[in-house]
């Protein structure tokens, strides 16, 4: 019953509830739009105008200055017909939840081993989350040498444990998300380690020693204690983190420039080329329009999946 | 000594002449060549393109016109090759456009400025100083159907040069043909290959960057098409212009297979296509390669700073690449599109104009292009003399080029999205070996057609 009254007080804020008297009097509800119609004129200036703005070129052909001219769905008609746009698509996707999945499994793992006090924990949380303060772009151009044949690092590496030293990932269509997968897990792992260290740490210690007195080793701890009790942080991070790498236009523009043979880019990449180096502003807002409703989505579904089980 | 009345009256007059002599002088130095402008401060704002040589160029320009005219103070707005090609194109329309743009004639941002009649109209310096003679053919072709001129041509760039290691070409045994002129793609693959027996690579190419890969078709295809051919081809984009040579003609798909051919054949370094211009040429410089792809202003830039630093131990030499058909020559390309444009939203337009003028004046380019950025200057009638202050890379490119000439390269001429923006992932998916010479030359010819019925 708790529940229902909270979400009844919050449906009805603005409107006098005789019955449960927990509406606003006339005065303080002028007073709560008052106030609250600034946010409203910002948010009408800074997101729905620019929506508004970005749905009206996708119907239009523009190439960069001058007057719109409207054409319809023809934009639309022709990504759908593009194969590079359904290519792009696909690789989008994989892309965002490979890395998602990834800066969350290491991030989760991470997070257990710090929580549980392993040696120079306190060295490791710094040093774990030092990548995610670097630039993208100085991220992409340490990794774009890194990953050089012969002379980068990674091969040079490689090459001492005796497992070649000529891999050119980067430059093959087949290859190029591997390195690009790492290097977007590299740089995004910090930010969701820290969050995930936090909610292991909220973990009550109770619970784990009761797991320890029945016979748990570490390896059933985290599976069967810590991760299903920080599963609602676990999505929303997830959620975001495929949120951030689906537009992660930043590190792999400067890593891959969306090459070889544009086998690398991913939609905002493709936005990028159609408007600035094809002038074709149209189909670059028609490609935003369908990645926003995209993400729309997955941000509706992370929200709703991470709600239902903070409730449970 | 005291002075008489006398003495004094004539110290007066003469202090009075020198300071009005010197008030005079000052004013008449000062005045600038155009008597319409303001004498007062005023702060102009000028693009350039990220490069330590660009850099020096307009520092060396600055310095001397400032000289000039001791109320100007220049600002300097440094973009990228990314930037230039593309979202430059809101900026040079914005509001707070820079007084002085750059602006690639074979880009969107050229054609869609020229499109919004956002450029101001550069006439007065096209008039002034025999420009139209001293500058040649690029003047000409920069002239809009409007009759006015919107762009100035910066320096000339040469481009498609194989420059040379002659000590790893000597380590690998591989002698170059006559002139550096290799006779087909095979002489050329057994000389890279014999590069790479002896540990070096072979062609040293930035295959990332968004136009390295199809900087050969420039060089190449004139070798195997009619000269008239080529013309059609830079022209045909235009819906007047008939179209009477076609992509899929066999000449245009036996230069596009003798690149795949080059590819498969393992000219280029390992990885090219994961490597952008820099890397390459640091690779080069580094003397791990035999040859590198490159430019006439590579030697008064990267390796002059590399000779400096000593990471450079070797003297560049000069080759050039393959015909396609047998007993042809291919040619270096001549660029000079890296334009400047005065923005029709500048607020010092006038002060814009007599800086762009002075840039592209004989004294601006023997300053700026020839001994600050060691480029070969746009203008023709510089003396000799100021020519031996280039690098001398730069003077072996100048007396190859006299020799044997340098001619257009279709993807510096047409518009970039048609052109070098479009072939450019279709060569690097050749090199791959993911799509066909035929098919590439369908798929440009269907572009051909599209642009035609719907613009660019």
């Amino acid at each position: 019953m708790k529940t229902s009254y909270k979400t009844n007080q919050s449906q009805n804020f603005f409107h006098r509830d005789k019955k449960s008297k927990v509406g606003l009097s006339a005065i303080n509800r002028k007073t709560a739009w008052v106030t609250l119609l600034p946010l409203f004129v910002l948010l009408f200036i800074f997101l729905a105008l620019p929506i508004f703005n970005s749905i009206r070129l996708s119907l239009s052909r523009w190439g960069g200055l001058g007057p719109l001219e409207p054409v319809g769905l023809e934009n639309y008609k022709y990504l759908f017909s593009d194969s590079q746009m359904r290519y792009s698509v696909l690789v989008t996707i994989i892309y965002a939840f490979a890395v998602a999945f990834l800066v969350v499994a290491l991030g989760a793992i991470l997070a257990a081993a710090v929580s549980s006090g392993i040696r120079g924990h306190k060295a490791l949380k710094v040093i774990w989350f030092f990548p995610g303060v670097a630039p993208p772009t100085a991220v992409a151009i340490f990794w774009s040498g890194g990953f050089q044949p012969e002379f980068g690092a990674v091969n040079i590496f490689l090459g001492k444990l005796g497992l070649g030293s000529e891999h050119a990932w980067l430059a093959s269509s087949e290859t190029v998300f591997y390195p690009a997968i790492f290097v977007a897990v590299w740089a995004g792992v910090g930010f969701a380690f820290l969050v995930l260290l936090g909610a292991v740490e909220q973990v009550p210690v109770s619970v784990r020693e009761a797991a320890i007195v029945d016979g748990a080793n570490i390896f059933q701890q985290f599976t069967k204690i810590t991760l299903p009790l920080i599963r609602p942080v676990l999505v929303t991070i997830f959620t975001l983190q495929v949120i951030w790498a689906f537009n992660g236009f930043t590190l792999l523009w400067a890593l891959t420039n969306g090459g070889p043979a544009d086998s690398s880019a991913i939609l905002p990449i493709l936005a990028y080329k159609e408007a600035f180096r094809y002038g074709r502003f149209g189909n670059a807002a028609a490609m935003a329009v369908i990645a926003g409703v995209f993400l729309l989505i997955v941000g509706y579904l992370g929200i709703r999946k991470s709600r239902s089980l903070q409730a449970q | 000594m005291r002075p008489t009345k006398k003495s004094t009256k004539t110290n007066n007059t003469f202090v009075v002449a020198s300071v009005a002599a010197a008030v005079l002088f000052s004013t008449l130095t000062a005045t600038p060549a155009n008597a319409n402008l303001s004498t007062g401060p005023v702060t102009l704002t000028v693009q350039y393109e990220t490069s330590p040589s660009n850099q020096k160029e307009w520092e060396a320009v600055a310095a001397a016109f400032v000289k000039k005219n001791p109320n100007v103070t220049i600002k300097w707005q440094i973009i990228t090759n990314d930037a230039k090609v593309g979202p430059n194109l809101q900026v040079l329309s914005s509001a707070n456009a820079p007084d002085i743009g750059l602006i690639p004639l074979n880009t969107n941002v050229y054609t869609q400025l020229l499109k919004g009649k956002a450029l101001t109209p550069l006439n007065g310096i096209f008039a002034a100083d025999n420009t139209v003679k001293r500058i040649g053919p690029p003047a000409a072709a920069l002239k809009q159907a409007d009759g006015n001129y919107y762009a100035v041509p910066n320096t000339v760039a040469y481009y498609n040069i194989l420059w040379t290691n002659p000590l790893a070409l000597a380590k690998s045994k591989v002698a170059l043909p006559k002139d550096g002129f290799f006779s087909s793609v095979n002489q050329l693959l057994s000389a890279t290959n014999a590069c790479k027996k002896a540990g070096y690579a072979g062609i040293a190419i930035g295959g990332k960057t968004n136009f390295q890969a199809s900087w050969m078709f420039d060089s190449m295809l004139p070798s195997a098409i009619k000269p008239e051919d080529l013309v059609n081809f830079i022209n045909s984009h235009d819906a007047s212009v008939p179209i009477t040579a076609k992509w899929t003609d066999k000449g245009v798909v036996s230069t596009l297979s003798a690149l795949g051919a080059i590819a498969k054949g393992g000219a280029y370094q390992k990885g090219y296509l994961g490597m952008d211009l820099d890397q390459a040429t640091a690779f080069f410089t580094a003397g791990k390669s035999c040859m590198l792809l490159g430019g006439s202003w590579m030697p008064g830039g990267f390796f002059k700073d590399e000779t400096e630093k000593g990471d450079m131990k070797f003297v560049p030499g000069l080759a050039t690449l393959p015909g396609v058909n047998p007993g042809s020559k291919s040619a270096y390309n001549v660029y000079y599109g890296n334009a400047y444009g005065v923005p029709a939203k500048s607020n010092n337009k006038d002060w814009a104009l007599e800086l762009l003028r002075y840039y592209v004046s004989d004294e601006g380019q023997t300053v700026g292009a020839i001994k600050g950025g060691g480029f070969v200057p746009v203008s023709n009638t510089i003396p000799k003399a100021e020519l031996a202050a280039l690098p001398a890379g730069v003077k072996l490119v100048l007396s190859h080029v006299a020799k044997f000439g340098a001619q257009s390269g279709w993807t510096s001429d047409v518009p970039g999205a048609y052109g070098q923006q479009f072939l450019n992932p279709l060569i690097q998916k050749l090199q791959e070996g993911k799509i066909t010479a035929a098919e590439i030359s369908k798929r440009l010819q269907a572009e051909l057609e599209r642009v035609r019925k719907v613009g660019l």
